[in-house]
């Protein structure tokens, strides 16, 4: 085999790992707040991807406007189902509430899905903005490949520091390692609960903008990606933004190499099928990485 | 400053207070004594707001109410050193302070706030950047300390604030406490050790079952047969 094409899927597994990482972002600080296992999550940036395809088609926006447009439409839509249907849940008992959740979350899913199917279609997108690309000996390499992994950089450095330096930040990280703690700070623990939502809704907005420039999405992809956000945050821990990127990038290379050296068929599957490995391997579990 | 009127929290279908009331009053070090499962730790969360009042309703600097959140406790001045210190473990020890000055009108004064406790207690100072979970267990209890009254409070809760700290330090963050109480901090003291409680506080109230069974100054209750025969084992 060429060493080009390895270096190619090396590329495309990057891209893709990286964006797996952004998904996991928001919903392991979701998690980490709300302690709700969101399985709508990857299904926001499947509905974000059709419908800043569709903008796409309709007004030939650029990609950063798309990203501005379709984060408030995210912060609201999280705010409002964590405050409309989970909240409500938080006054049954602890049997109720957990699997109410889980409805409420898989329901969201399913209707997302659907409702997304029946208004624009079961059939796959994309943004189909052609980029210009260069060539490194037999490399190509497109400049939106570029963007988007700048893309990813940038945020993840952005989410770094947000984490680290704002009142809001810091109030997530401790709600994550003690939520009694926090509230006796003064931090109001529900309206906590809908922001960080809000803010990792807001996330998958970036994410779904990003996917979509390069790989095409369809209306039922999502619970897919939630599986692998699950996977991500297992191996790089909860609320560690490195760990999860570098968890993101092995999953990403990982599929691609699947595809490569043996089917295609079988790359989505390899991310299950690595973390039974590391479970069995690793029972006790390793870090990546520094814990936050 | 604060009064609680025969308070009542249930947790779950299970009542944990039956009928608290106590009076604390401005500028006092009171103590709240009872047994393991007494309902200590349930009445100090019931001031702070981290359980509902089921029953009764408490006055807080001349307001009365039936129970207000937490983060609106906070701001109005009452703060807790909670049992079991809750820190950020993964967070560094200057992050978990600051933590502390979350509410609005304490994040002004962060940075003066935090002179003053490294004042207080200096080896944090040194510590600041590692993580919480790192330090020893009276570290710990000095940023959870620490960390109570970066939000500038007028009513200070101490629950159980020597657990599983060594005996050198205990001394250190009763010179600490007795400094805060100088500094005008009203503090409400619960601890298992009676003759280390009744030395530093000026008055306390025993409670029993969820029910606060007596009161007094600290000599009269150590001069109280029953008193005496509860908690010292004495006839």
């Amino acid at each position: 085999m060429p060493i080009e094409v390895l270096i190619q899927v090396l590329i495309g597994g990057v891209l893709l790992g990286g964006l797996y990482a952004l998904v996991a972002f928001g919903l392991s600080l979701i998690y980490g707040v709300v302690r709700i296992l969101n399985f709508a999550h990857g299904t926001l940036l499947a509905v974000g991807g059709v419908a800043a395809s569709l903008a796409y088609a309709a007004w030939q926006w650029h990609p950063v406007w798309l990203i501005l447009a379709l984060i408030p439409i995210f912060v609201v839509f999280g705010w409002l189902f964590y405050r409309g249907l989970l909240q409500p849940l938080e006054k049954r008992n602890h049997f109720e509430s957990t699997v109410g959740t889980v409805l409420v979350t898989v329901g969201a899913l399913l209707m997302l899905s659907d409702l997304t199917a029946k208004l624009a279609g079961p059939t796959q997108k994309n943004i189909p903005l052609r980029f210009e690309s260069f060539e490194i000996g037999e490399i190509i390499i497109s400049m939106s490949q570029v963007w988007i992994l700048a893309g990813i950089a940038l945020l993840t450095i952005a989410m770094h520091f947000f984490l680290r330096r704002t009142w809001f930040g810091n109030a997530i990280r401790a709600v994550t390692q003690d939520s009694v703690g926090a509230q006796i700070c003064g931090v109001h623990s529900s309206r906590m609960k809908a922001a960080t939502f809000a803010f990792g809704s807001a996330i998958v907005a970036v994410a779904a903008v990003l996917y979509t420039l390069s790989f095409p999405v369809d209306p039922y992809m999502g619970f897919g990606l939630t599986v692998k956000a699950f996977t991500i945050i297992i191996l790089g821990g909860i609320g560690n933004l490195l760990g999860a990127l570098l968890a993101g990038l092995f999953l990403g290379v990982a599929e691609g190499m699947t595809g490569l050296f043996w089917k295609p068929e079988w790359a989505p599957a390899i991310s299950v099928i690595l973390l039974l490995l590391i479970l069995v391997a690793f029972p006790n579990g390793f870090r990546i990485g520094k814990r936050q | 400053m604060l009064s609680l009127n025969q308070i009542a929290v249930d947790h779950g279908a299970l009542r944990a207070l039956w009928e608290v009331s106590l009076e604390v009053r401005t500028g006092e070090c009171v103590g709240l004594l009872g047994a393991n499962g007494a309902g200590k730790s349930t009445t100090m969360g019931a001031i702070i707001g981290l359980y509902p009042l089921a029953a009764g309703n408490m006055t807080y600097a001349g307001i009365t109410h039936t129970g207000r959140s937490t983060s609106e406790n906070v701001a109005a001045g009452i703060a807790l050193v909670p049992e079991g210190r809750r820190l950020f473990t993964q967070m560094s020890v200057r992050d978990n302070l600051v933590m502390g000055a979350y509410t609005p009108s304490a994040r002004q004064a962060v940075e003066q706030s935090l002179e003053k406790i490294y004042a207080l207690f200096p080896i944090l100072k040194d510590k600041q950047q590692q993580f919480a979970g790192e330090l020893s267990g009276g570290q710990q209890q000095m940023v959870a300390i620490g960390r109570a009254l970066m939000s500038q409070p007028k009513l200070l809760l101490l629950d159980e604030p020597f657990i599983g700290v060594a005996p050198l330090l205990v001394d250190e963050i009763i010179v600490a406490l007795r400094t805060i109480g100088q500094q005008g901090v009203t503090m409400l003291l619960v601890e298992q050790n009676i003759h280390r409680a009744l030395s530093f506080v000026q008055r306390a109230y025993v409670i029993e079952n969820g029910r606060t069974v007596l009161d007094g100054e600290a000599a009269q209750l150590l001069a109280h047969p029953e008193f005496s025969k509860k908690f010292l084992g004495l006839e």
